[in-house]
């Protein structure tokens, strides 16, 4: 594991904060102390699912972290667009399940 | 309004595709191929060949060292990838952005290359040849570019009559044009004797529900819907097309799948843009 020393600019957060694509800062370990994620992993859609499951409630993950206030901003902006884009054509059956599928979408993004 | 044979007299005054392009299509249709005669030709268009190689050694395919022929980039990506590069570099050179144009050509090849991505991305769930997808769709609105570049002042016209009827372009064309620009399209794509299903695309890729359901057509009306979804043009004024329900039953992906397709067409656009779009 050669991910960057744990001191380098890590946060810890709640789990629900985290999300694909932030790399973790220390390893996590389970309830008997057995190694789930080594440090300097790369958290993905998949590793969170799996942590949710067992009930991980923090995690120390490198950098700073967004303001939740500006990703909740970021994330209406999205869906904003959505609308927007699906003005006209977000009705039929196709379209509308199109949409919904990309809300879905971009509400996964950070 | 322009008659239709006035529109098609214009085609036909538009420079003609390098030779050794007009053969690279045909071999798309041809099993036996000699890529080492091909790469000969693409090497003497020099223009051609620089951009090919600069696209080859882009971190868009994450080749471990520089290739510096054509004949080396065959060896490591294929000939089939570097027929589309050498395509999609030969398409965008034919339509230069004229200066003092008010059309957006950086806007129309943002949207034609994530057309291409994403046919490129659906074509294997559509048991598609992706790299023929990928041309197919970077010139199925090629169309607009014959209208915006031949008939400027009426296609600015059409970009009114958009505005203030906030609808879609091919609406608008029909309405100021008489005609739009799938219908011209295919008139290129015949003139330059691009293969059949090629025109196929570009002349029906607003006829959804009309399609074959494992076809290229098809690909491609997917592909447009899901590039105006996707916002990978970034035009303000943008809206996703309708979107035919035979069309999305026939690509009958479920919704990991489809989640998986949008972000790996936002990744690859974004690499390809840098490149061809510059």
């Amino acid at each position: 594991m050669s991910g960057p020393a744990a001191s380098a600019g890590a946060t810890t957060i709640a789990l629900d904060q985290a999300c694909a694509g932030m790399v973790l800062a220390e390893a996590l370990l389970d309830a008997h102390g057995g190694l789930l994620l080594p440090q300097g992993s790369t958290l993905s859609e998949a590793s969170l699912a799996s942590l949710r499951r067992r009930a991980i409630a923090t995690c120390s993950v490198l950098g700073a972290v967004a303001d939740p206030a500006q990703l909740a901003r970021a994330r209406a902006a999205r869906l904003a667009r959505l609308d927007r884009l699906f003005r006209h054509n977000g009705a039929a059956e196709a379209g509308a399940t199109l949409w919904r599928l990309l809300i879905t979408y971009r509400e996964q993004q950070p | 309004m322009t008659p239709l044979d006035e529109v098609i007299k214009r085609i036909h005054d538009l420079p003609s595709l390098p030779a050794v392009v007009v053969e690279l299509l045909t071999s798309m249709e041809q099993e036996d191929i000699d890529t080492h005669a091909l790469a000969g030709k693409i090497a003497l268009d020099q223009s051609l060949a620089a951009k090919t190689l600069r696209l080859a050694n882009s971190s868009f395919y994450g080749m471990p060292s520089t290739v510096h022929s054509i004949q080396q980039a065959i060896a490591v990506l294929g000939f089939h990838s570097i027929r589309t590069l050498v395509t999609a570099c030969s398409v965008t050179d034919s339509f230069p952005a004229s200066a003092g144009s008010r059309f957006d050509f950086q806007g129309f090849w943002r949207h034609a290359v994530g057309t291409a991505v994403c046919a490129k991305v659906l074509a294997p769930h559509l048991r598609q040849n992706p790299e023929t997808a990928f041309i197919a769709g970077l010139l199925h609105d090629l169309g607009i570019l014959v209208l915006a570049t031949r008939f400027p002042a009426e296609y600015a016209d059409v970009a009114s009559w958009r505005a203030a009827h906030d609808s879609g372009t091919a609406e608008a064309e029909r309405a100021v044009c008489g005609h739009d620009h799938a219908m011209i399209g295919s008139a290129l794509c015949a003139y330059w004797k691009f293969p059949d299903n090629i025109q196929r695309a570009v002349a029906d890729h607003h006829q959804g529900d009309a399609l074959a359901p494992l076809s290229l057509p098809l690909t491609v009306h997917l592909a447009n819907t899901l590039a105006h979804a996707l916002d990978l043009a970034e035009q303000p004024d943008d809206q996703v097309p309708p979107l035919s329900q035979h069309a999305w039953r026939a690509a009958g992906l479920d919704e990991p799948t489809w989640l998986a397709v949008f972000a790996d067409c936002e990744q690859m656009f974004q690499e390809l843009c840098k490149i061809l779009v510059s």
